[in-house]
């Protein structure tokens, strides 16, 4: 038993350290968890990156009027675009451009547009 | 532990020391974690904002590609929720026209986050001739240096080099292009081209119009509505000299006789209507004129694109002429009800330049360049010597040119494809 001066603690004290204890647990579990998770959900530099990534990739496709699919890896993130028939017109295409993390799979950006291949 | 005990151990006063400690720790830890919940959602916020605001531009870009391939999509004067990917990504279009050209109005919408769009389209047909001229049981003959690139209707007796005044065919080859044979009348152009706006001819307006007369003239030298708000329709009377003003948009200038435009006005987008219509000289600006009896363009003067003359007769006929040096950058329609429609005339001066859809129930004063489409049902030219039918020289006439591939309007208003012009405020 923890001892002060010889002398044994109070109950009092006891009941004081443990809903201490308790308290500082609970603040700390809970700025732990709300850190990650900002962190988490921030993560500036990376989305940004991811951003540009696809959007760069919109743009050359858009240019060059060819919109096969493509897959590259640009550092941590993986930029795919595919593209698939519109329904509603056969001239026309869907076509998805995305930026997803490689090492845990996670989607960070998507943009998903109606194209023309044959825009004249 | 007793019962007893436990009271026992209650009743002890509590020594302030830990609990407090842990009091100020805990608020301490607490403000810590406030300030990342608010700046966790202020970055969610952000961020959801941002991906909205992607995907909803995203789906009025596709809305607006999807439209450009079909036209028929959302007809003039219609208004449609299309989903545009099948996932509830929808998209609202109004559609009408103004003038010669369609506005359409697209908004995409978010919870409270929504996203408008105003632009300005005109149409275009595939495989529009470069020349349609209808079959009046005579040949089309080529004098000077004419250069006609694109397919052609032309009358059953065909093509043939002419001699005008001592001179003869001298360009490379007559028509860069398949050849039809025409038939005796033009393509009949489409009655619903003028519909939603002949009623301004007659000063019938809008339900929705805000008309004003002639003083807001004085009082608003300058003035610029929006397509978003109610078209401001000026309403000048019997005659009208328009000078030292500026208008712009959605604004139609309507006078019952006679609109003169000088050179110190500013007119960008507006429609104007009269029986006749006056364009001074050295005149610039984007307008579109449409007049019952004449239309007078002076020389040296620039319609910029998307502008348009149409000169729409009921029982009179229809005349358009055009002054030296000057550019029609759009399209020109001159048509008539009447049994005589032969006798409309569009005369073009020397050096003047037309680009997009020519059409002219009747016949056509060469002179110049057109980048674009021309029907028609003859060609003249009136020399001191004599007048010559169905002559060209030194004629240009250009369908596969740049310019002749920015838009114009469709004869039948069914356009297979529309061309953005521009996006309006």
């Amino acid at each position: 038993m923890f001892v002060i001066k010889g002398k044994s603690l109070t109950g009092g004290t006891i009941v004081e350290v443990v809903t201490g204890m308790f308290l500082i647990s609970l603040g700390m579990a809970l700025s732990i968890v709300v850190f990650s998770k900002t962190m988490d959900n921030s993560n500036l530099y990376v989305r940004h990156q991811a951003v540009n990534a696809v959007n760069e990739l919109i743009v050359q496709q858009t240019k060059a009027m060819d919109f096969k699919s493509v897959e590259n890896d640009v550092g941590d993130i993986r930029i795919t675009s595919s593209s698939a028939p519109f329904a509603g017109n056969d001239s026309l295409q869907i076509v998805t451009w995305s930026a997803s993390l490689i090492s845990s799979g996670k989607q960070l950006y998507i943009r998903k547009l109606i194209k023309n291949a044959h825009n004249n | 532990m007793s019962e007893y005990q436990m009271i026992k151990l209650l009743k002890y006063k509590l020594n302030g020391g830990a609990l407090y400690y842990a009091i100020v720790v805990i608020l301490l830890l607490s403000l810590f974690s406030s300030g990342f919940i608010l700046l966790n959602r202020i970055w969610f916020h952000e961020n959801v904002l941002f991906l909205k605001n992607t995907e909803l531009n995203d789906n009025l870009d596709s809305a607006s590609e999807w439209l450009k391939i079909q036209p028929g999509l959302v007809a003039s004067g219609e208004t449609k929720e299309l989903d545009i990917f099948g996932d509830s990504s929808i998209v609202t279009i109004e559609a009408k026209k103004w003038g010669l050209l369609r506005l359409i109005k697209s908004t995409a919408q978010w919870r409270s986050l929504i996203i408008r769009r105003t632009s300005l389209y005109s149409g275009l047909n595939n495989n529009q001739p470069a020349l349609y001229l209808a079959d009046n049981n005579r040949f089309l003959s080529l004098v000077g240096k004419c250069v006609i690139t694109g397919d052609c209707n032309l009358p059953a007796l065909g093509i043939r080099e002419g001699e005008m005044d001592g001179g003869t065919f001298t360009g490379k080859k007559m028509i860069d292009g398949k050849i039809s044979q025409s038939k005796n009348t033009l393509p009949e152009l489409s009655p619903d081209l003028f519909k939603p706006f002949s009623g301004y001819w007659d000063k019938s307006f809008g339900a929705t119009d805000s008309i004003v007369s002639i003083t807001d003239l004085t009082r608003n030298p300058v003035s610029m509505v929006s397509f978003n708000s109610n078209t401001k329709v000026i309403d000048c009377g019997t005659n009208v000299c328009l000078q030292n003003i500026s208008l712009s948009e959605n604004i139609i200038v309507v006078a019952t006789d006679t609109i003169t435009i000088t050179s110190s006005v500013h007119l960008q987008d507006i429609l104007v209507f009269a029986n006749t219509i006056i364009v001074a000289n050295d005149v610039h600006g984007v307008f579109q004129l449409f007049a019952r009896h004449n239309i007078s363009i002076g020389e040296n003067c620039i319609l910029r694109y998307p502008s348009f003359a149409v000169c729409h007769a009921k029982q009179t006929v229809a005349k358009i002429t055009l002054g030296k040096n000057s550019n029609v950058s759009g399209g020109i329609i001159i048509d008539s009800d009447t049994e005589n429609a032969g006798s409309n005339r569009l005369e073009m001066g020397e050096g003047t330049k037309l680009i997009g859809t020519v059409y002219v129930n009747g016949e056509v004063g060469f002179a110049g360049q057109i980048d674009g489409s021309l029907y028609c049902k003859k060609f003249y030219i009136d020399t001191p010597r004599a007048y010559y039918e169905n002559f060209l020289k030194d004629a240009v006439i250009d369908s596969k040119s740049t310019p002749a591939m920015f838009g114009s309007f469709a004869i039948n208003d069914s356009p297979d494809k529309l061309k953005p012009i521009k996006l309006c405020l």
